[in-house]
C-alpha cells in the first residue's frame, strides 16, 4: 500500500514544477530520500525509505535494460 | 495520463519501449544541460546519477511526442551524420558539440528504437516510423538554453541501412557519410567489438541471410560484410545532392571547411578554432590526447582481416572514393 502512495506522490510531483525545484538539487541520496518522505507526509502520502529506494532502483534498472 | 507539453519543456525522451502493443516514452529532466559527451547514452547515464532523475520520470504515450512537436518550439535539423563506424564520426560530432549554439545528438538510443520498431513489431509501418522519427527529432530540437541555432544528429552506423526512410522523413536536410580505410576500421572493430558486429545483437543487418548461416561465418567475415552493407547503402545515395562523402583522412579540417559549407552553416574564426582544438583529444575519451593510429592499425592486421577486407570492403571503399572524387 505504501508503495502505491509513493507512486501517487510521484505523479503529483511531476505536475508541480515548484515542488520539483525543491527536490531536484539534492545530490545526497540519504538527504533526498529523507526530504521525499517528509514532503510526501506533508501532503498525506505515507511511504517508507525502502519504498523510495526500490523505486529509484527500478528507475535505474529500466535504463540498464534499454537495449532489451 | 500524459503531462502537458509545458510540463516537459526541459525534459528529454530517453527510452522508447513497448507495453503490450503501444510504444511508450520515458523522459528525463535535463534542465540546461547539453549533450556534450561522446555519446547520448553517456549524457543520460550521467543525468540519471541524480536522485531526482532516478525517482521522477514522465512516462508518456508516443503520441504525446506529436503534441510536443506541434508546439513548434524547436529548430529543425541542420545536418545528419551517417558513418561506417570507427571512422572519425565521434570526432566530427564532438567538434560540433563544442559550441553552445549547436545541439548535437550522438547515436541517440530512442532514435534507433524508432528506426528499428518494425523489427520488434512487424505491424509497424514505414509511415508510422517516419511520423515517430519526426516527432522525436523535433522533441530534441527544442531550445532549452536559448543559445541553440543549429542541430546535428549523428546516427548509429547501422542506421545507414535506413537512410532512405530518414531522408524521406527529412527531405531538405543535408547529410554526410563518413568512412575510413576498411582495414583500419576492421582492426578497431576486432579489438573492441561494436554491438553491430555481434550476430543477432541488434536484429538482421545482412538481409537474405538467416541467423544459422550468419553464426557459421568467421567473426571477421561477418564484421566485414556488415560494414560493407553500411557502405553499399550509403553509396546508393551518393548521387543525392544533399549528400557528401567524407574520408577519415580529410578530418578534422573537413569539418570546419567542406562540411560547414555542405551544412550551410558558418561560425566565427574563434568558434572554428575551439572546434578544431577538440581534434587534439581522443574523441571517445576526451581526457586523453589524440594519437594517430592508422599506421599501427595497418601493420597489426593479420591475414584473415586482410582477406575479408579485400573480399568485402575494398571494392566498395574504392567506389566511395570514386564518388567522393567525382570520378
Amino acid at each position: 500500500m505504501s508503495f502505491a502512495n509513493l507512486e501517487q506522490f510521484c505523479r503529483e510531483v511531476l505536475l508541480d514544477t515548484s515542488l520539483q525545484e525543491k527536490l531536484r538539487n539534492i545530490d545526497s541520496r540519504p538527504d533526498f530520500i529523507e526530504r521525499v518522505i517528509e514532503t510526501g507526509a506533508e501532503r498525506g502520502f505515507e511511504f517508507s525509505t525502502e519504498d523510495v529506494q526500490e523505486a529509484m532502483q527500478a528507475g535505474y534498472s529500466a535504463w540498464l535494460v534499454r537495449w532489451v | 495520463m500524459n503531462p502537458r507539453v509545458e510540463d516537459v519543456v526541459d525534459w528529454v525522451p530517453i527510452r522508447v519501449y513497448r507495453r503490450e502493443s503501444a510504444p511508450l516514452i520515458d523522459w528525463c529532466h535535463m534542465g540546461n544541460e547539453r549533450f556534450t559527451d561522446p555519446f547520448f547514452d553517456v549524457t543520460i547515464t550521467r543525468l540519471l546519477c541524480t536522485p531526482f532523475n532516478l525517482l521522477f520520470r514522465h512516462q508518456t504515450s508516443i503520441e504525446f511526442l506529436g503534441e510536443v512537436a506541434e508546439s513548434g518550439t524547436g529548430i529543425p535539423p541542420t545536418g545528419f551524420i551517417f558513418h561506417m563506424s570507427r571512422c572519425g564520426s565521434t570526432l566530427a560530432a564532438q567538434m560540433l558539440a563544442k559550441l553552445e549554439q549547436n545541439i548535437v545528438l550522438s547515436e541517440p538510443l530512442p532514435v534507433d528504437s524508432v528506426l528499428r520498431a518494425n523489427s520488434v513489431n512487424p505491424a509497424v509501418t514505414d509511415e508510422q516510423r517516419i511520423t515517430w522519427l519526426r516527432w522525436l527529432i523535433a522533441a530534441y530540437g527544442r531550445k532549452r538554453t536559448g543559445a541553440e541555432q543549429h542541430y546535428f544528429i549523428k546516427f548509429d552506423s547501422w542506421s545507414t541501412l535506413e537512410i532512405k526512410l530518414i531522408l524521406e522523413a527529412f527531405p531538405g536536410v543535408p547529410w554526410i557519410f563518413l568512412y575510413r580505410d576498411p582495414l583500419e576500421v576492421l582492426v578497431s572493430q576486432m579489438n573492441n567489438r561494436g554491438v553491430q558486429t555481434i550476430p543477432g545483437a541488434i536484429g538482421q543487418l545482412l538481409p537474405g541471410l538467416g541467423l544459422a548461416e550468419i553464426l557459421q561465418m568467421q567473426s571477421e567475415e561477418y564484421c566485414a560484410r556488415v560494414l560493407a552493407a553500411f557502405c553499399e547503402t550509403a553509396l546508393t545515395h551518393a548521387a543525392d545532392r544533399r549528400g557528401l562523402m567524407v574520408n577519415y583522412t580529410q578530418l578534422p579540417d573537413a569539418v570546419t571547411s567542406m562540411i560547414f559549407e555542405h551544412f550551410n552553416v558558418s561560425y566565427s574564426e574563434n568558434d572554428a578554432a575551439k572546434m578544431t582544438a577538440v581534434a587534439g583529444f581522443n574523441s571517445k575519451t576526451p581526457a586523453l590526447d589524440f594519437t594517430p593510429d592508422s599506421r599501427e592499425k595497418q601493420e597489426s592486421a593479420g591475414d584473415m582481416l586482410r582477406s575479408v577486407a579485400d573480399a568485402w570492403l575494398y571494392p566498395v571503399y574504392e567506389r566511395l572514393e570514386n564518388a567522393r572524387l567525382g570520378k
